[in-house]
């Protein structure tokens, strides 16, 4: 039997105003009250942004019995997930990666979309995504009929709910029963939020509804500002208090009839208002759509109608008076015992009280010394400095010099990059600098922050040569590094777009060296770096040379892979700055469909942000390179690690060039490639071109052909020459083709 | 001229001494927001919460983080940097806060002679003011990271159910009866508990030494016992009422120098607020070479041997204390008991 931690976990983002909140605070408490064990689970999303706390009503519901708070991180199984809102869980980036629950409910309190066809939200993307997260196809629980006809619209096939989830209400505010009318003239009253949306969209329609006649009396809660636009003017005979001016039920008991018309592009998903207004007594005028969610408890017309109808029940006490009782029947309904009703129907039965495991209430400006350092030094100390950059580039370039230096110098980094730990493992000292972007800061507040930072990285290390690898060198590093005697050298890499701004190679007079590691796709260098000449050129820099590449043998077998199963590699970047995922998916089907005897690895490169799927083998290893030998061919992104690693281990690649980079030209070097029968070009992901690349990729005599152009490559290592270089040693520039 | 911090303190204990239990008001907060946030703007004025996260305190990270982010969700009363020297452990980029990075000890190590703790220290101080944190966080134990969370909560006005699921979740991340793993001398050895514990330390890459303590009674005998005689001096010891500890420190690298840093660090810790409270001595004991290493901290050391008629030796502090032990017919047990004896006869 599977063990449950508790009854009921209610996800949804608890900074929401108004009635998400509202419904849900109703439902947590109902939930206690019947004896539910139930945690929320806060999941902040688009639909916030500014910076808020928990909503009123959620604190309020936060001390009730069997209500506990917990972390999105916790482990926890419960009978029930409720998530509220579908836009909070599409967008927020909250992955519960211990959460689990038997069943999912997808409480839908909005509409997909709008009557213009504007879309909210994608219930198959939703529904595709809750699968994704808590591994079981969910329910849709639609709180009416209008969101319900929105949702089929998208997806008809949807697992929904047979009834609707109606939001509860809280009886105890229910008003005594009318037994008269409020003053001697009929009293109309409305209550809504101050948008236009929430109004007709003509004059007539405005005054239809609302008369502007001594026979009426009218009462507006809620702010008239969209009438003053609509209208010309709002009617002097009108009360119109301004949004939260009065108590809500007082004002609904002070009214005969609620009559609510809105814009004709709008529908309402429930109708909260109209239902706190039935619970005061009030007679309810709506619009004919809402009859599907309110039945007999309403009365429905269209504006031009309203007065004749209330003329009808004015003239008519008893059945004012019985179309009231009808309103605030219906209301007492959406008591807490309904929502105990409606999980009990769906088998979730209060737990008995135990111990959860799991549970979140387990009721229970420097005055020392500035640091420098004294450990005496044979050689330089070096100080390697990158950039964030799309992926490994800059960190592993610099890594490929740093581990060839000679041993009497020595090696700190500092990197803006995350993967900064790969340094680790190199038994080299490194710090990690924040970078404007991690930091969600301006460049001017940043580089503030970062000449400060600079010069406490510079005092901790104290370095004869600082290198900078980055397209862009920070004005607050260099404001750090100005008056110190430090070496500074910047390692530029060429093959910048043509149309990528220049401003930056300005920063050359800055540095007393420029090192240009390599390019073999030179020769289609477009960018304005080839017009400079303040660079010393080495060959192109690989974390590891050819021989240090694994044969295909032992390659295979470090990786258990068969020696004679065929494995192609996809590798497109860390898929931070594009989006891979399609593309991806699209050359894993075509395998499927196409080669299925081809095994096919999939990196997670350090810095993904995002997870990857679990039906997809991956493989995270770092030096991928020394493993180049073990595929058979890549499809990869031509960033210049990726390329000139392949072209090191002389894997035959599918180029796929990521174009949304600021400066690096991938599409030059694949283009390149794919010229001189290097590997193939990818110029478009449409499925067809993916299918006719993979074809020729998967073409054994394809690959022999390139194999064998990739052989005749020169594969020195740049890496030894800008060691050399930063070590003091001149050597003679290599310049490649 | 600063003293000396010692080899056993962590970060987090000098920090909670130094900036406290308290709100620092007036602080300007460095415009930064959470990673990815869609108005990073709106974070400028909200004030910043410093958590100290070093290596010494590793077990408590995760939990820990995951108790603040949830009651900086629940109240967004604050914003959150972390200062650290483990960037590569502690998954604190998954909360998308501000990381301030200083070189881990091992790392310092590569580069200066100076004390790390002092370093790290400077560059806490340096990045308090810098990012303006009116609240700095520096956990030691799960307790005190339960009474931390807790006075964060009362400082920034949290919803107590939150403050109470946040504790909650903490402790729910830690698994009592674990084994007690450490990647530092830092930090616990102050607090360890009475009774028999075993410990791991993985000191730098590749260095690992067991540490097996039996904390009793005032007096303390720290051995690297390396044969039968020592277990049997031990023994005896633990038998009369005394605490010890004992250092397997074949996992050390770097030779007997090594081995006596090792020793002194592991004896100063463990004595230190014991010593300071009751006034207890301390007596090591190690082999041979690594006495020939040099001479250890001065201050932990401080006992005489004398053998008696009866053929016992006694084992005397110099404040009164005194342990009877047979040779037990072991020529490396008194070999043992005269580089103590010669130990005592240098200070």
């Amino acid at each position: 039997m599977t063990r449950h931690d508790t009854d009921i976990i209610v996800i949804s983002d608890f900074r929401l105003p108004g009635g998400t909140t509202n419904s849900l605070a109703q439902e947590i408490r109902a939930q206690s009250g019947a004896g539910y064990r139930t945690h929320l689970i806060h999941a902040p999303s688009r639909l916030v942004g500014k910076v808020l706390p928990w909503s009123p009503s959620i604190n309020s519901v936060l001390d009730l019995p069997h209500v506990t708070v917990a972390s999105p991180r916790a482990t926890l199984h419960a009978k029930l997930i409720i998530i509220r809102h579908p836009t909070v869980l599409e967008s927020t980036g909250i992955t519960f990666p211990n959460i689990s629950a038997d069943d999912v409910l997808m409480v839908a309190n909005n509409a997909a979309q709008e009557v213009s066809g504007k879309s909210h939200y994608n219930v198959a993307g939703v529904d595709s995504k809750l699968r994704r997260l808590f591994g079981v196809r969910p329910w849709w629980a639609p709180i009416g009929p209008v969101v319900r006809r929105t949702i089929a619209d998208q997806e008809p096939e949807i697992q929904m709910l047979p009834s609707d989830w109606l939001n509860l209400v809280d009886t105890g505010s229910l008003a005594p029963a009318r037994t008269g009318f409020v003053a001697d003239v009929p009293v109309i009253g409305r209550h809504s939020r101050p948008q236009a949306a929430k109004w007709p969209a003509t004059s007539e329609e405005i005054l239809d509804a609302y008369p502007d006649s001594d026979e009426y009396r009218v009462e507006v809660l809620g702010g008239a500002e969209v009438v003053a636009d609509v209208v010309g003017r709002v009617p002097d005979r009108w009360r119109v208090i301004p949004f939260g001016g009065a108590n809500p039920t007082d004002f609904l008991r002070g009214i005969d009839f609620w009559v609510y018309f809105h814009h004709h592009e709008m529908q309402e998903a429930y109708g909260r208002a109209a239902m706190e207004a039935l619970a005061a007594g009030a007679v309810a005028i709506l619009p004919h759509y809402l009859r599907a969610t309110f039945g007999d408890a309403a009365l429905y017309a269209s504006p031009h109608e309203v007065k004749n109808l209330v003329s009808q029940y004015r003239e008519d006490l008893p059945r004012f008076l019985d179309q009231s009782a009808k309103g605030q029947e219906f209301v007492e309904k959406l008591s807490p015992q309904l929502h105990a009703e409606r999980l009990a129907s769906m088998g979730v039965m209060p737990g008995v009280r135990v111990e959860p495991v799991g549970d979140a209430r387990s009721h229970e400006d420097s005055e020392l010394e500035p640091t420098t350092p004294v450990l005496p030094r044979e050689g330089r100390r070096i100080l390697f400095v990158t950039s964030n950059g799309a992926g490994m580039g800059h960190l592993t370039r610099l890594l490929a010099v740093a581990t060839r230096l000679p041993q009497d110098a020595q090696a700190v980094f500092a990197s803006l990059s995350t993967g900064v730990d790969i340094v680790e493992r190199f038994d080299i000292p490194y710090e990690y600098i924040g970078s404007s972007g991690s930091m969600s800061m301006e460049s001017g507040a940043w580089n503030r922050y970062a000449v400060k930072r600079f010069k406490q990285l510079l005092d901790a290390v104290d370095p004869d040569v600082f290198v900078f690898d980055g397209t862009w060198p920070y004005g607050g590093m260099k404001a750090a590094l100005t008056g110190r005697e430090i070496e500074k050298v910047w390692v530029r890499r060429p093959m910048w777009k043509a149309d990528a701004p220049t401003t930056s190679l300005e920063a050359s007079d800055f540095f007393d060296k420029v090192i240009e590691p390599g390019e073999f796709a030179a020769g289609y260098d477009p960018g304005p770096t080839t017009s400079m000449n303040d660079a010393e050129t080495v060959a192109p820099v690989t974390l590891l040379s050819a021989e240090q590449v694994l044969n295909r043998v032992d390659a295979r077998v470090e990786l258990g892979y068969p020696q004679d199963q065929k494995v192609a590699l996809v590798t497109l970047g860390a898929g931070n700055i594009n989006d891979i995922g399609s593309l991806q998916e699209n050359i894993l089907s075509w395998f499927q469909a196409h080669a299925p005897q081809w095994r096919v690895v999939v990196t997670r490169p350090p810095i993904a942000h995002s997870e990857a799927s679990d039906a997809v083998e991956t493989l995270q290893v770092y030096p991928l390179a020394r493993y180049t030998r073990a595929f058979d061919f890549a499809v990869s992104a031509s960033g210049y690690n990726a390329f000139h690693e392949w072209m090191v281990g002389e894997l035959p690649t599918l180029w796929v060039p990521n174009l949304a980079t600021r400066t690096d030209d991938q599409y030059a070097r694949a283009r390149w490639a794919a010229d001189l029968g290097l590997g193939g070009l990818l110029e478009s992901e449409a499925p067809a071109s993916v299918a006719e690349a993979l074809l020729r990729m998967t073409d054994d005599q394809e690959r022999r052909r390139m194999f064998a152009n990739l052989t005749k490559l020169d594969k020195t290592n740049g890496a030894e020459a800008a060691a050399r270089l930063l070590s003091g040693t001149r050597v003679a520039a290599v310049l490649k083709p | 001229m600063t003293e000396p911090l010692p080899a056993t303190i962590s970060l987090e204990q000098l920090a909670d001494a130094r900036f406290g239990r308290r709100l620092h008001s007036g602080r300007t907060p460095l415009p930064f927001a959470p990673q990815a946030t869609l108005r990073p703007r709106a974070y400028d004025d909200i004030p910043c919460v410093m958590i100290v996260a070093t290596e010494a305190t590793r077990e408590l990270h995760q939990g820990l983080l995951e108790a603040v982010e949830l009651m900086q969700s629940a109240s967004s009363a604050f914003k959150v940097a972390v200062f650290t020297d483990t960037a590569g452990a502690g998954g604190f980029r998954s909360f998308g806060w501000a990381v301030e990075h200083c070189f881990s000890e091992v790392a310092w190590a590569e580069l200066s002679e100076k004390d790390w703790l002092a370093m790290a220290l400077q560059r806490l101080v340096w990045a308090q003011k810098t990012y303006g944190a009116s609240y700095v966080m520096a956990a030691q134990s799960v307790q005190d990271a339960v009474d931390l969370l807790e006075h964060l909560g009362s400082t920034f006005e949290v919803s107590p159910a939150v403050v109470t699921a946040a504790c909650g979740h903490l402790r729910d991340t830690i698994h009592p009866g674990s084994p007690q793993i450490h990647r530092t001398l830092r930090g616990w050895l102050d607090g360890v508990d009475t009774g028999h514990s075993l410990h791991e330390v993985s000191l730098r890459r590749g260095e690992t030494i067991q540490i097996e303590i039996h904390r009793d009674g005032r007096d303390l005998l720290v051995a690297a016992p390396t044969s039968r005689s020592d277990e049997v001096l031990l023994d005896e010891a633990r038998s009369d009422g005394w605490s010890t500890v004992a250092i397997d420190c074949d996992g050390l690298t770097g030779g007997p120098a090594r081995t006596l840093d090792v020793i002194s660090a592991v004896a100063s810790g463990l004595t230190r607020s014991t010593s300071e409270e009751v006034g207890v001595c301390v007596v090591a004991l190690f082999s041979t070479e690594v006495h020939a290493a040099g001479t250890p901290d001065a201050s932990v050391f401080d006992a005489s041997v004398e053998k008696l008629d009866s053929g016992q030796y006694l084992l005397r502090t110099s404040y009164g204390r005194e342990m009877r032990f047979a040779p037990a017919g072991s020529q490396r047990a008194l070999a043992t008991v005269r580089n103590v004896q010669r130990l005592a006869a240098v200070l």
